[in-house]
């Protein structure tokens, strides 16, 4: 397995949000954590990027407990951010952006370098000198997604990657993880259009109130619509 | 005002200014940030002029002294950090001023301990010593110009580091969003020690480089704290280069002002130049925070 967590337990102070979750995923599978708001869902990505130290359970990726660590171990170690919100750094241009971030891995055969991802992202390339405030909020997503691949990641977090963006943007980020996915990067993705992550996701996991209270695949959660109106208020 | 005297008076802003960059550098970066207000930076500069004058009167050597001052200062400023300081960055700034001024006092007695009340010197080499006429009939102290040469190198070395390399890039990250910076692979704590070092250094040699000029004594190293944390405010928290331009806008107006003006409205000057600016830019000048 490539992630693993067991009996996650995670909270703020005295509030309690996560009670025990457990979820997996394989090398290159695509997976949703889905929920309402409030259900833990970014408190799992912090305890995963290390920003949040769990109370119980652990969290092994590639094999190695990452649960105590601290961020930049985890980033070196092969797991990528892209924070809910964007957080791009807005002191500094978009190449200085993306090259603060960039990670060498020996053991990639065709890795992320400064060059691929504005080819992945040309917008990026014609916006390199700008400040990162002074982007778009699509320009500032796929900047924060490239941000994250120049970390060379082996999995990609995306924390509500399409939120508050046009319709016609949300398209062109959902078209660059599919072709993210077809690359073999495994991901986990938080977004709220379900029709979009039924599509592109291999398995879901559905958390109220900091548990794992539903799993399957696609096909599965499109046709259970008694989930969907339990636990995802559509 | 007389040509002369206008020029002389600039020049002695300017040169104020640069200390006041020298000091403001390790303050506004540790406090952008860590967001941690480190009120013994002032210690670190007092550290720095006895190092030097200590340095001067056991070797007799000038340069040695000059070089010694920063290491002592930023020896100093490790031990601080690793041992006392990091246990606070996580606290909240209350506690942070609690103990960075009970660090002051410590810092204050252990100097009083060691060299005593009487202020030390530090004698110019007679290289120094002298003065150069810039224009004619405008004579100006030498190791004045010769501070404004180091201070001009060390802060276009600081903004080439700071603005044109990846450490650069980390730290400035740092500033902005110190979380996701390590989320992107930045080793925080390392940066920030290395970072509290160099502060701690860049106060040393503002604190070896005014002791020719200043006393060097006990406590010391308050006064010019209080400018320092004016300066970091005006030129906007965490921002390099804000420090710098505020730092010279901070000299230049103290300089001026106390020349032009009664001592009492002199004093006020740079305090009222912050109150109007941050009417305007709550921020400061260049807000490393988005």
């Amino acid at each position: 397995m490539l992630l693993d967590v067991r009996g996650l337990e995670a909270g703020y102070g005295p509030s309690k949000v996560l009670f025990g979750l457990d979820l997996v995923i394989a090398e290159g599978e695509v997976v949703t954590l889905l929920g309402r708001n409030g259900m833990g869902k970014s408190t799992t990505v912090k305890c995963l990027s290390g920003l949040l130290r769990p109370t119980a359970g652990e969290i092994l990726f590639k094999g190695a407990r990452i649960d105590r660590a601290p961020p930049h171990v985890i980033a070196h170690g092969g797991l990528g951010l892209v924070p809910e919100g964007r957080h791009i750094f807005a002191n500094l241009t978009v190449r200085e952006n993306l090259l603060m971030a960039a990670i060498r891995r020996g053991d990639r055969k065709d890795p992320w370098t400064f060059e691929r991802v504005l080819d992945f992202f040309p917008r990026l390339a014609e916006r390199l000198g700008n400040g990162g405030a002074q982007l778009s909020g699509g320009e500032q997503q796929m900047l924060a997604i490239g941000r994250a691949l120049m970390t060379n990641p082996d999995l990609l977090v995306l924390d509500e990657a399409t939120e508050g963006l046009a319709p016609l943007i949300r398209q062109q980020i959902w078209r660059k993880l599919e072709a993210l996915k077809a690359m073999g990067l495994a991901m986990i993705v938080i977004d709220k259009e379900l029709d979009a992550l039924l599509g592109l996701a291999d398995r879901h996991y559905v958390i109220e109130k900091g548990e794992i209270v539903w799993r399957g695949d696609s096909a599965a959660l499109d046709a259970d619509k008694t989930a969907q109106d339990a636990y995802l208020g559509v | 005002m007389t040509p002369s005297l206008l020029i002389e008076q600039t020049l002695n802003g300017v040169q104020f200014g640069i200390m006041l960059f020298l000091m403001s550098a390790g303050l506004t970066l540790v406090f952008g940030i860590m967001n941690f207000i480190n009120l013994a930076h002032g210690s670190l500069y007092m550290i720095g002029a006895f190092a030097g004058a200590a340095t001067q009167a056991a070797t007799g050597s000038f340069a040695l002294a000059i070089v010694a001052a920063p290491i002592a200062a930023a020896l100093a400023g490790l031990v601080l950090e690793s041992a006392l300081l990091r246990r606070f960055y996580g606290r909240d700034h209350l506690d942070q001023v609690l103990v960075t001024f009970g660090t002051i006092l410590a810092l204050n007695e252990a100097t009083r301990i060691l060299f005593g009340l009487t202020p030390l010197r530090m004698d110019l080499p007679s290289a120094l010593a002298g003065h150069v006429e810039i224009i004619p009939g405008a004579p100006y102290p030498t190791f004045r110009l010769a501070i404004l040469a180091v201070g001009l190198l060390v802060a276009a070395s600081l903004y080439v580091i700071i603005m044109r390399t990846r450490l650069g890039m980390w730290v400035r990250a740092g500033a902005s969003d110190r979380q996701i910076a390590s989320a992107m692979g930045v080793n925080v704590p390392l940066v920030f020690a290395a970072l509290f070092a160099t502060g701690a250094a860049l106060a040393g040699l503002a604190g070896v480089m005014a002791a020719p000029i200043l006393s060097v004594q006990v406590g010391m190293g308050e006064p010019i704290l209080i400018l320092a944390l004016v300066v970091t405010v005006i030129g906007g928290i965490g921002s390099i280069r804000g420090a710098f331009v505020a730092a010279l806008l901070v000299g230049v107006v103290d300089t001026f002002a106390r020349v032009l003006l009664t001592p009492a409205l002199g004093g006020m000057a740079i305090f009222m130049t912050m109150a109007a600016i941050l009417a305007f830019r709550p921020k400061g000048l260049f807000p490393a925070h988005g």
